[in-house]
């Protein structure tokens, strides 16, 4: 992943400068952790990086593509190919069981019924929570919700995984299962990158990327 | 599933109206087709010295009845005017607003007159000049009080004693023997104090058979002159009928489409509602891989599943409503399958319609905003 020069500027009465030339290149089997104060621009940094959101300007490249080319189509069947996410809200939809949920971005890839439940199935196996297949999000801890959203980051085995202050809603014992999870994820093939304010998820980084009134430091 | 209801209304509206329509159709026909669009009734020019029609004939009936589709037919002929009539020979205040009729019992039959008590003249009572009489139920009422006219009962027609052969009952709507008295045929040669200037001859035709039977009346009876001859068709009732119910149809129609476009806009309001309410969902569906186009279809399909849902709800109580109406007016239910099959559809297209403004606005959630939230 190669950022260059890439700029975000937030339209409105009052132009907001978001990303103010942010060079960044993030390579795989890395853990990158992004910090900085609120207001800093990490999560508008990770939107860009996960295909959320376009510069205003700048060139970014993943995996030797220039996603500035692509059309909305495009950016959308790359993002659902090469990314996963994971949210601080966990963000599961409550109708639908844990498997339900994990096998969501396989469901918009086509796969066939039978292979994502499978999929699905082993992802939460994974993340510890084979005995939760068919609970409901309601049912489960923040720890357990988290994991579920670690294993829907994995079901389509992405070579990106886009953390965003994954530890931001659990206690400290949640978290450090979480953190151990996430950092287990990494591998040769595979980049994880967290926005966190918390300094023991930053420590567990192999890089730390501090980003200050839009600028990276 | 409460929004639902909206659509199940509007389509139990229109189920029941077609319903209901077509059912209360099937009976409203069976009685024009029994009274009235069956009668046909050709008139007589009145006699003066120009008159090439001569005065109607008794036998003529005999002629008329041979016609394919008649069932019944007779001469019935009017007194000009209002005579006396009364129960007491010489009364001072007598009854003078009823009609006096020479009537063939044919005639009186086919007029739809059904007999209360006592007995329909007979060929006898025409033959010997029988000074008898038949009363209307009105007439009976009016004459002899509520006890009716018993068994040789007496009326005066302009002071001229006739005995009460029976009473008789008008159908409905039917003015021109409701209160009448009618005395045979032969009396309209002439009475004493009574002049019958109008003729006319009352005929029953099959169903179906009165304009054919109308166009051949006058060949019948006056073949030197049939164009002197009026001829009385019932007006087109069935048409008529119909128009009434396409009326009728396309009022209740109106109100079932406007309760099913109220129903479709609670759908499409409730389904905004949820969009706003699952922001969250729409923006991490469009993260893990969903198109604007997809998310678009989810909502759409939601719709027209409530939609479907309503429509089969409000087919089902539609049923429901025009059988039990029918089954309250005693009537055939007719419920046409294009109708039963379609509530369903219409439901579902509603649904489906309802959800293209919701699906948009999902389609429009910004993925980045909406997980931000």
């Amino acid at each position: 992943m190669q950022l260059t020069d890439v700029t975000k500027t937030f339209a409105g009465a009052a132009a907001v400068s978001a990303l103010r030339g942010v060079n960044l290149e993030i390579r795989r089997g890395e853990m990158t952790a992004i910090v900085g104060p609120s207001g800093a621009g990490k999560s508008t940094l990770l939107n860009i990086l996960g295909l959320l959101d376009v510069p205003t300007s700048g060139r970014y490249l993943l995996d030797g593509t220039d996603t500035s080319m692509l059309r909305e189509r495009e950016l959308t069947s790359l993002r659902a190919v090469s990314l996963g996410f994971v949210f601080q809200a966990f963000h599961l939809v409550a109708h639908l069981n844990c498997v339900g949920n994990v096998m969501l971005p396989l469901v918009h890839q086509g796969w066939p019924r039978r292979e994502r439940a499978r999929l699905a199935t082993d992802a939460l196996v994974q993340v510890g929570l084979g005995h939760r297949l068919d609970a409901r999000p309601a049912t489960l801890s923040g720890g357990e919700r988290q994991r579920v959203a670690v294993a829907r980051a994995i079901v389509h085995s992405p070579s990106v995984i886009l953390c965003d202050e994954p530890t931001g809603n659990l206690d400290r014992e949640n978290s450090t299962h979480v953190m151990d999870l996430l950092r287990r994820l990494v591998t040769p093939e595979r980049s994880l990158i967290v926005v966190t304010h918390d300094d023991t998820v930053s420590a567990c980084a192999d890089r730390v990327v501090k980003v200050v009134d839009g600028a990276v430091c | 599933m409460l929004t639902a209801l909206g659509v199940a209304f509007g389509i139990c509206a229109a189920v029941a109206t077609l319903g209901i329509t077509a059912s209360a159709a099937q009976a409203v026909n069976a009685k024009f087709d029994e009274l009235t669009a069956t009668e046909v009734r050709v008139r007589f020019p009145v006699l003066d010295s120009s008159a090439r029609v001569a005065r109607p004939e008794v036998d003529q009936r005999l002629r008329v009845t041979e016609l394919n589709g008649v069932r019944d037919a007779g001469l019935v002929a009017q007194a000009d005017g209002h005579p006396a009539i009364s129960n007491i020979r010489h009364d001072d205040a007598p009854w003078s607003e009823a009609t006096v009729l020479a009537a063939q019992d044919g005639g009186l039959t086919a007029a739809g007159a059904t007999m209360l008590s006592g007995r329909m003249f007979d060929v006898g009572h025409e033959n010997r000049h029988d000074r008898v009489a038949l009363v209307d139920s009105v007439a009976a009422t009016r004459l002899f009080g509520e006890a009716g006219a018993g068994p040789g009962a007496m009326v005066f027609v302009a002071d001229v004693p006739y005995v009460v052969l029976g009473v008789y009952q008008a159908p409905a709507g039917n003015a021109g023997i409701t209160g009448a008295v009618v005395l045979p045929y032969w009396a309209a040669s002439g009475q004493p104090g009574l002049r019958f200037s109008v003729s006319e001859m009352v005929v029953r035709t099959q169903l179906g058979a009165a304009d054919q039977v109308a166009r051949e009346l006058p060949f019948v009876i006056a073949p030197q002159a049939p164009d002197d001859l009026a001829v009385l068709v019932p007006p087109d009732l069935r048409s008529l009928r119909a128009g009434v119910e396409r009326e009728t149809q396309a009022l209740f129609l109106g109100l079932a489409l406007v309760s099913l476009v109220i129903g479709a806009l609670g759908v499409s309001n409730v389904s905004y509602v949820s969009v706003l309410e699952r922001r969250a969902e729409i923006g991490l569906r469009r993260a893990v891989g969903a198109s604007r186009r997809a998310v678009a279809a989810q909502f759409c399909l939601e719709t027209a599943g409530l939609g479907l849902v309503g429509g089969v709800v409000g087919t089902i109580a539609g049923i429901h409503v025009t059988a039990a109406t029918s089954l309250a007016k005693s009537w055939l239910v007719i419920l046409d399958p294009m109708v039963l099959g379609g509530g369903p559809v219409v439901g579902m297209v509603t649904g489906l319609l309802a959800g293209v403004y919701p699906a948009i606005a999902a389609s429009r959630v910004q993925p980045a905003d909406a997980l931000r939230s």
